[in-house]
Formats: C-alpha cells, sequence, structure tokens
C-alpha cells in the first residue's frame, strides 16, 4: 500500500494518541483555527488539529474535515523522514538531493484522489474549509497546496509550496514568487504566447510534503526527491483537464486543477507570511480553476502560515542545502540547525568539530550564500548545545568580541517577508562564537565528572516534592 | 525607502497595506482585502494624506530586469 497522508496518521495516532486533537465541536475557518493554534503553541503544544465540524468562509458546514498543525513539530517532521530531532541536516540531504526514486505511473481507476470528480461548473472552491487565517488576508487560502507545472521545454515538473488565494469559486490568484522555478514555468509560456497549465494538490504524507520543499536545480523533478524521502517511488496519475502528460500525485487528498490563460497581475493579499508578519499586497496572476478531483472522505490539509506549522518543514530544506554547502569546503562541520526563533529561515547554527584558523568565518561565508532569507550565521564548538537556545546565547555572550568576530555584508538580497529590509534588500552578518584555534581559553564551571555523576536529585528531594517545584523560564 | 505602505480603503475604511511593487508600478490599483473594491491609490485618504509616492522610481518589469 502506497504512503500517504492516511496511512501516516493511522500509524501516528496508534503511537502518538496524545499528540492527535480531534475537535467534534464546530469551529469556524475565519481565524479561530488560527487563534486556537496560537494559543496551543505559546503553550509549546503542537498536536496535529483535525476539524471534524468546520463551517467555511462562506457561512456552510464543509463536507471536508480540516487537518493542520500536521507539520508543527520538528520531532514529528524528523520520524516522518526517518530522521530525529538532531540528525535533519544530513539525513534530508542526503534522502532529498542523493536518492532520488522516479514516480510511479498509475492509472486513473487506480487513484484514490480521483473518487470524486468535478469539472467546470460544478467546482465551487468556496465551499471548501479553506482557512482566513489572519485579520488583514483578503479571504481563504490555499496554504498546503504544492502548486505545480512544467518545465515547457524538458517536460520535467516542479511543486512548491505558493499561496493561492480563493478569490472566487473558479478563480485562484496566487503568488509565484519571482526566482521560483513555477514562476520560470510560467514566464516562459507567457513570452510564447502560450497559456500555463497548474495544479495545486494537498493532503499527503509528511514526508511528501517536506520533500516538496526541497531546493533542487531547473529543471529537477520534486516528485522524483519526493520519492526518495519517502522511500518508494510516488505514485502519479494523469490530470482530468490539463492533458495526459500532466501527472498530479494520486495519493493526495485533493487536486484543483486550472489554466493560466492572462498573465495581467492583479492585487493580491496581504497575508500572513512566515516570518511571522503580515506580507503586503502586491500584484500576482492568477487562473481559472477547470476540476477539482478527490477522495470521497477528502481531508482538506491547511498549513498555518508564519506559524511552527509552516516554519519548521520549511527549514528543513535549508538545513540540508546549508550542510551540503559548508560541509564540502569545511568538514570540520558537524552540525546544522535552523531554529523556530529565526523563523527557521533568517538564522542558522553551525557546530564545527576542532575547526581550524579561518574555518569558522569560512563556514559563515559559505552558509550565507545558500538562500536568500539566510541572514545570520553562528558558528560554535562542540561543547554548545546549538539545538538548545540558552547555550547558543551563552556563546554568544562569553566567545564573541563583536570587533573581531562579527561579519556583516551589506546591500544584499533579502526576502521582502522581512519587514526590517529595505524592500528586497538587506544585510546578511555572523558572529564567530567559537574559541581562538590554538589559545589557551578559560573553562567553563564544573565539577568532577565522578563527583557529577554520583549526585542524583532524587538522592535529596522526594519525587512529590520535585513534581511540585515550579520551573521558571528566565 | 518602506517595505509597506498603509492604506484607507475609500469605501469601508479598512486598514491594510500594499508593497513597492503596487505603490512603483503606474495606475495599479489596489483591493480592499475586506470589501474587496478596487480603487486607484490616490483614492485612498490616507495616500493623499501622505503625498503619494513623492518621486519614487517607476519600474514596469517585476522581474527586476
Amino acid at each position: 500500500m502506497a504512503k500517504d497522508l492516511r496511512s501516516y496518521l493511522r500509524d501516528y495516532e496508534a503511537s502518538h494518541p496524545e499528540q492527535v486533537l480531534r475537535i467534534k465541536k464546530d469551529i469556524s475557518s475565519n481565524q479561530e483555527v488560527t487563534a486556537l493554534v496560537m494559543k496551543l503553541n505559546k503553550e509549546e503544544k503542537y498536536p496535529v488539529i483535525i476539524a471534524e465540524n468546520i463551517t467555511t468562509c462562506a457561512g456552510n458546514k464543509s463536507s471536508f474535515p480540516l487537518i493542520t498543525n500536521l507539520l508543527a513539530s520538528r520531532s514529528r517532521c524528523a520520524e516522518s523522514i526517518g530522521s530525529t530531532f538532531r540528525t535533519v541536516h544530513e539525513d534530508f540531504f542526503n534522502k532529498s538531493r542523493q536518492e532520488h526514486v522516479k514516480p510511479q505511473v498509475i492509472s486513473k481507476q487506480e487513484a484514490p484522489v480521483k473518487e470524486v470528480v468535478k469539472t467546470g461548473e460544478q467546482v465551487d472552491l468556496t465551499q471548501t474549509p479553506a482557512l482566513y487565517h489572519h485579520y488583514m488576508d483578503p479571504g481563504p487560502y490555499f496554504t498546503a497546496g504544492f502548486l505545480t507545472s512544467y518545465d515547457p521545454d524538458s517536460g520535467v515538473d516542479n511543486c512548491a509550496l505558493q499561496r493561492g488565494w480563493i478569490y472566487d469559486k473558479r478563480t485562484i490568484r496566487c503568488y509565484p514568487y519571482t526566482v521560483s522555478h513555477n514562476w520560470l514555468n510560467i514566464c516562459k509560456n507567457r513570452d510564447r504566447g502560450q497559456p500555463t497549465r497548474l495544479a495545486y494538490w494537498l493532503g499527503h504524507h509528511p514526508a511528501t510534503c517536506i520533500a516538496g520543499q526541497s531546493r533542487l536545480g531547473y529543471p529537477e523533478s520534486h516528485f522524483a526527491a519526493m520519492g526518495g524521502v519517502l522511500g518508494e517511488p510516488l505514485r502519479v496519475v494523469p490530470s482530468e483537464t490539463l492533458g495526459d502528460d500532466f501527472l498530479v500525485p494520486a495519493d493526495a487528498e485533493v487536486v484543483v486543477e486550472g489554466v493560466m490563460r492572462s498573465y495581467e497581475l492583479l492585487p493580491e493579499g496581504p497575508f500572513g507570511e512566515y516570518g511571522g508578519y503580515i506580507g503586503p499586497q502586491v500584484p500576482n496572476p492568477q487562473f481559472e480553476v477547470t476540476a477539482i478531483t478527490h477522495r470521497k472522505d477528502a481531508y482538506w490539509h491547511d498549513i498555518l502560515v508564519g506559524h511552527p506549522d509552516n516554519q519548521v518543514m520549511g527549514g528543513f530544506s535549508i538545513e540540508a542545502a546549508v550542510y551540503e554547502s559548508v560541509k564540502q569546503r569545511i568538514p570540520s562541520l558537524k552540525n546544522v540547525y535552523m531554529p523556530l526563533s529565526g523563523t527557521c529561515r533568517f538564522h542558522v547554527y553551525l557546530q564545527l568539530e576542532n575547526p581550524w584558523r579561518g574555518d569558522a568565518r569560512e563556514a559563515i561565508m559559505s552558509a550565507l550564500t545558500v538562500d536568500f532569507r539566510l541572514k545570520h550565521a553562528f558558528t560554535f564548538d562542540m561543547d554548545i548545545d546549538i539545538f538548545d537556545e540558552r547555550e547558543v546565547l551563552f556563546a554568544i555572550a562569553t566567545r564573541s568580541q563583536w570587533d573581531r568576530d562579527v561579519m556583516i555584508f551589506p546591500n544584499v538580497k533579502a526576502p521582502i517577508i522581512d519587514p526590517s529590509a529595505r524592500y528586497d534588500v538587506g544585510a546578511k552578518g555572523g558572529i564567530d562564537c567559537t574559541k581562538p584555534v590554538g589559545e589557551d581559553f578559560s573553562e567553563r564551571n564544573s565539577v568532577d565528572p565522578t563527583i557529577m555523576q554520583s549526585v542524583n536529585i532524587s538522592d535529596f528531594v522526594s519525587p512529590e516534592q520535585f513534581a511540585k517545584m515550579p520551573t521558571e523560564r528566565m | 525607502m518602506v517595505s509597506v505602505y498603509y492604506l484607507n480603503c475609500p469605501k469601508c475604511n479598512f486598514r491594510y497595506y500594499v508593497g513597492e511593487p503596487i505603490v512603483l508600478l503606474p495606475n495599479f490599483p489596489s483591493q480592499c482585502p475586506k470589501c474587496h473594491h478596487t480603487f486607484q491609490l490616490d483614492e485612498s485618504p490616507t495616500w493623499k494624506a501622505r503625498g503619494g509616492t513623492a518621486g519614487a522610481p517607476v519600474v514596469t518589469d517585476l522581474r527586476g530586469k
């Protein structure tokens, strides 16, 4: 049986029942789901949320249950790709960059996503539970939908998580960001005076979604990268209205097909974006929907953009790319981590084992060129746990002198999502927080290791008193 | 240069913002996210009060080429 969202949920709910929140109560698509997730996340709780009775933005009860927050936990995302919290950079690099598996084409009769097929006038996207996420949004959006197009020259697929405003029943105003490969495909078609065939597909095994964020060359198939991360070929099926050569994931929950005929730009947004801020209204194209196909009891997958649900999984591909790029030049690189505090985009922590002179600064320079969103790089020694930000800030405080250890690169490309950038130009920088190479350096406070091992809290404090003792975040 | 420009919808007065490309493309309209009214920027009271883009450069190709 092919891996899909259902097979994942069945296994995950069986092994982690406390991590799946099934909501029977009525809840609205209009910001209520976002509010609930924000409150849970503030308590540092990241369950998968399945809203079984959800009201659409049009005010009707949706026939689709909604699933969200699926990708909010780093541990859950890592496990779904056969990795762990601390080894994502290396595992995801190996699976997404090196182990590509060609997709398997199956017939429409075999494809679960073809259980319900609606075309033309039958399509009404306003009846879906697509969420209205934040107060300034213009309406419901596709956020877990992978916008898929094909390179008109090579015929290679490209998938990207790109937002789409459900403008009306059969119109989607989308944001194919101008450095993306979907935008390249759209521009090729536009310049040749031909329409662009597009599809959003949503709802699949988390490994498929995470692999869909892989940073690949152009043209290079995301479907093949997904197969690598899934550990089996992604099953694909011909579209209903875009031709047999336009293949879509057969085990998705929902596929929405459409055609961009006019390349006129129209106002789109504002929209709450991955940086945690509401991105401004910008000009974007729109396309007409020609079909929707889905499973009979399809889940509508939503990703809460600008919250851990979207930030965590998006960081995996950048961690892997940083690992690939820096490791080639600096073999002492051991670990890479992009923390939530930097929205898993802006900060990267690099851990080096016995770096040689210049390694740390070279690592910072290499890392910062990997992705235009990457803004700050920090290097640390092996005794600093880079997955614990108290340790990270301790190292910044005690191992760097900013006249010597700070590097700043002004006037480079920046994402417009960063409100501190001057539109799309900003600065990148790094701080070398490693100890000086070949010089004596003070030791951290410590006690004799045998004494440290012999002293146990439970010898002095009862479990009851320990449990009652309040914790304090400082 | 700033990243966002606040507007008030001339129809429903909803306050929101647009980005640089909308400001710089000549005669490019905005659309109120609340009531979906489409209008030219100089119809917005906020825009008129701030004096528009005050000589910002005009671009026609959003790819920046």
